[in-house]
């Protein structure tokens, strides 16, 4: 089963979202968080949260910050370089 | 003795297992577990004929659409301008008949210099500026209510996918999209990319993002020149921004930095109603960030044009370098010094013309003096917010250029090409406008 999510990222193609994953896989959403935690445990996958840091602590805050309190945009998994 | 023997067999197991299986045993137990456990509630759940489509698989169906997403994305960012500048007119108006009430005040104070001042510096440069809060405050609104919602993850997902078809790395589309706000944070957010080939393409096309800097010159010009279809005009801008960023990416990673880009999953978030404190809270924070520049920045700035051009200094800079600009039809010596003065923030473009054309109310009172003193027509204010758009990014984002890339190499480098291809972009459009125009 994990061979087989990290052989999808590699064919995948193109990026691919969580759900869509699961009903590739024939898998509850719930149940592929818990293998996708795995191999990123193993070092197989990487977490990355994305979205922009939250400017709050900047020194450079008055010359620079719009986006003040940061903005989240979800989370992903990836293969890692190398 | 007993221990070394235990130890020999583990590993010799492990070996076993790697040559077989080509995978560590942890890998292997785990792939085994999951595997039963799949195994197991396939045999005995019972799932429904019919799946259980919740709200936001109902929606998804559509944003996340292989066909409607991007339409729907441009679909959706065009309400944007056109909710921004439909609500934010006549409250621009407004304060702009309070500033020149208040200029007509402070002109007569004495002595003349401290008149000129108050109402050329001051009122006619930050007042430029600050007549834009409208503009501002409701953009923010807007862009708040998509990221509350969980739109903005999925239009960045959405475009990812195009990202991916041309080759480059999809998650860039994340900084991107970021680049509506500040530059400077969505460049950092490229940190996240650990290829250093995608991470540098990435960081070199952001600033080619609309910023929330140059929104104000945009509403300034579309106003003044086509106030039929400023909505309409600013989205051109947004739109021609994201386009040139997708193509010189896609330039950049063939020519310069190829290499093979990654895939990933996303998780996105479902869609929730969003709250008026969350929005408020997001609103007032990136707002009063706004004031803050207003009040520090483009202050000083403001007063150093004003002292400039008081002192007669100002015209001879810009008669140095106008010529440079006038293929692109904004060869005046006003424009050219308010580009200079944009390179340390974008807002002080405005606070510029409001400093040089002091006396001008409204952008009614811009369309004329920039129509009448400089003989501007809706092709060259095109083409001069086209140039604000692509030109030289702002200090504090060549600054993060430079922190990021840790290379002068690849910094002067954007410096150079962003100023290149406003220069090119602004002038193919004013040349090739006047033959149709």
């Amino acid at each position: 089963m994990l061979k087989e999510i990290l052989k999808m990222f590699r064919e995948s193609g193109g990026p691919l979202d969580l759900k869509a994953l699961a009903a590739k896989l024939d898998v509850e959403t719930s149940a592929l968080e818990g293998m996708l935690t795995t191999l990123v445990r193993q070092g197989k996958l990487r977490e990355v949260e994305v979205g922009s840091a939250d400017c709050r602590a900047c020194h450079s805050r008055l010359t620079c910050a719009y986006m003040v309190g940061g903005v989240s945009l979800g989370k992903v998994y990836e293969l890692p370089e190398g | 003795m007993q221990g070394e023997e235990i130890i020999r067999v583990r590993d010799q197991s492990l070996a076993h297992l790697r040559r077989v299986h080509g995978d560590d045993a942890e890998t292997l137990i785990a792939d085994a577990r999951y595997g039963f456990i799949s195994g197991l509630m396939k045999e005995v759940m019972t799932k429904p004929a019919v799946a259980r489509v919740t709200a936001t698989d109902r929606i998804d169906s559509f944003v996340l659409n292989r066909w409607l997403g991007i339409p729907l994305f441009l679909l959706i960012l065009y309400g944007v301008f056109q909710f921004t500048f439909t609500v934010s007119a006549p409250l621009i108006d407004l304060i702009d008949s309070g500033l020149g009430w208040l200029a007509e005040r402070v002109v007569t104070v004495s002595p003349a210099w401290l008149g000129s001042l108050l109402s050329d510096g001051i009122i006619g440069g930050v007042g430029a500026v600050l007549a834009f809060i409208p503009v501002i405050f409701l953009l923010y609104i807007a862009l708040s209510i998509l990221e509350d919602t969980g739109y903005l993850a999925r239009a960045a997902f959405v475009m990812d996918r195009l990202m991916h078809k041309i080759g480059l790395h999809g998650r860039s589309f994340v900084s991107l999209i970021l680049g509506f706000g500040c530059s400077v944070p969505a460049i950092m957010s490229a940190r996240t990319i650990e290829n250093p080939s995608d991470r540098l393409v990435t960081i070199m096309v952001t600033p080619l993002m609309s910023c929330g800097a140059r929104l104000p010159v945009y509403a300034l010009l579309a106003g003044a020149f086509f106030t039929a279809n400023r909505g309409l005009v600013v989205f051109g801008m947004y739109a021609i921004g994201v386009v040139l960023a997708i193509l010189l990416a896609w330039f950049f990673r063939k020519r310069l930095v190829p290499g093979e880009s990654g895939h990933f999953v996303m998780e996105l978030p479902p869609y929730r109603l969003p709250t008026v404190a969350s929005v408020a809270a997001h609103v007032w924070e990136r707002g009063w960030a706004f004031l803050s520049r207003a009040g520090t920045i483009i202050f000083v700035v403001v007063l150093a044009i004003w002292a400039l051009d008081y002192f007669n200094v100002l015209q001879h800079i810009g008669q140095a370098i106008a010529p440079i600009f006038a293929p692109a039809g904004f060869g005046q010596w006003q424009p050219a010094v308010a580009l200079v003065f944009g390179i340390l923030a974008k807002e002080t473009v405005v606070g510029a013309f409001g400093t040089l054309f002091a006396g001008a109310e409204g952008t009614g009172g811009f369309a004329a003096v920039l129509g009448g003193q400089l003989g501007w027509t809706p092709l060259i204010a095109f083409a001069f917010m086209t140039m604000i758009l692509l030109y030289t990014p702002c200090v504090a984002a060549i600054g993060t250029i430079k922190k990021e890339t840790g290379s002068w190499k690849w910094t002067l480098f954007t410096v150079a090409y962003t100023f290149a291809l406003g220069w090119v972009v602004a002038t193919l459009i004013y040349q090739i406008g006047r033959l149709f125009i």
